[in-house]
């Protein structure tokens, strides 16, 4: 038997325990999740359920001071945090969460945003092959709009029509990408995988739509909940 | 700063990375030296990267592995990526990536198990090589096997 999921069990427990990773081992993360849900009274199923409440995030922060001496590295993990509570919403998993805009500039910030996108991913109900789908191409036009545009903001929503699913809106500010046309083609390849990864996000989407000019680029993605 | 370095294990002739963090860039490229490094310090004849513990797998750490699968190629060492799970799998092959020069095992252990295999193949070439070099016969039948220990008849 082999595993492949090295967290826990929930969703929630999940992108906690990532967003704590960023920062920390796999072990200590899962402890300062653990030590936090005691605190708060909170079992590993309710947790599911309740979703991230501010009682929840200020045990878990608490956590978070007893491992890192950097106020630095606190201040990010507390962020990261307070992200998947925007994320988590209102408890009910039926009831999907509202829009959550993220700024991507660091490095850590794609990372975030692809743990917040397979969250919001799971909460809609994509099966566990669609969400990885989605995070990777999250992960693709974070790490566009970091590396080749300075930073951008990424925005994923749940939609309704023409079907149920995710929209995901990436918008930045950046020179364009010149050879678009080419890497669409898939006739384009650099070394760092540039083109790669808007193709390859093309690809994993079920509606991909690109505009790019010297103004910036703006990118609207869809993927709809197969029936 | 908490040091957020993957380790690697150096096991027999092997350098096995496990990675059990969701990867940054900034880790990637560190993992690429270090992984250069280590191999540069020791006469491993495999490396391992296990990825059972990585939350995305995208081009970019698509592209870090076949780099470290081309330095590790050029200083004589196979590399078999292991624990890559199903909808990882769908999802390198669906945006159409490819992991040149990487061979791919289901687990850790498969790997380790291909690595032995390979080097074991090495061997009885070598063999063969040495045997032909010194314009001794070669027995194909036996080069094949040298690995193993050969039943002597009973005289």
């Amino acid at each position: 038997v082999r595993s492949t999921s090295a967290h826990g069990s929930g969703a929630l427990a999940d992108a906690i325990v990532e967003a704590l990773e960023v920062d920390f081992s796999l072990i200590i993360a899962r402890s300062i999740l653990r030590s936090a849900l005691h605190r708060v009274g909170v079992s590993q199923r309710q947790l599911e359920r309740r979703g991230m409440d501010n009682a929840l995030l200020e045990a878990l922060c608490r956590g978070t001071r007893m491992y890192a001496k950097d106020a630095r590295v606190r201040r990010q993990c507390s962020q990261r945090l307070r992200g998947l509570a925007l994320g988590a919403g209102p408890s009910s998993a039926a009831a999907p969460s509202e829009e959550g805009e993220l700024r991507i500039t660091t490095e850590d910030d794609i990372v975030a945003a692809r743990q917040k996108a397979r969250l919001l991913a799971t909460q809609l109900g994509f099966g566990t092959t669609t969400r990885i789908k989605i995070a990777t191409a999250v992960s693709e036009l974070a790490r566009n709009m970091y590396r080749y545009a300075g930073g951008g903001s990424l925005s994923m929503t749940p939609v309704d029509r023409p079907r149920h699913g995710l929209r995901i809106l990436a918008e930045d500010r950046g020179p364009g990408i010149p050879n678009l046309d080419e890497i669409l083609a898939g006739d384009y390849r650099s070394r760092t995988g540039m083109g790669l990864g808007i193709l390859g996000c093309k690809r994993l989407m079920d509606e991909f739509e690109i505009h790019s000019s010297s103004e910036g680029t703006r990118v609207v993605a869809h993927k709809f909940v197969s029936e | 700063v908490i040091e957020r370095a993957i380790p690697i294990i150096r096991l027999r002739d092997l350098l096995i990375v496990s990675i059990q963090i969701a990867l940054s860039d900034q880790l990637v490229a560190a993992l690429k030296d270090d992984i250069a490094d280590a191999l540069a310090d020791t006469d491993a004849r495999g490396l391992v990267i296990e990825v059972s513990g990585v939350d995305v797998f995208d081009s970019y750490i698509a592209s870090s592995i076949s780099d470290i699968a081309g330095i590790a190629r050029f200083m004589g060492v196979d590399t078999i990526l292991a624990g890559l799970d199903a909808s990882m799998a769908i999802t390198l092959v669906e945006m159409g990536l490819e992991l040149e020069g990487v061979r791919t095992a289901l687990d850790l252990d498969m790997a380790v198990r291909m690595i032995g295999e390979s080097t074991a193949d090495k061997k009885a070439s070598d063999r063969a090589l040495i045997q032909r070099l010194l314009g001794l016969e070669v027995d194909l039948s036996s080069g094949s096997e040298a690995g193993d220990p050969q039943e002597v008849e009973p005289t």
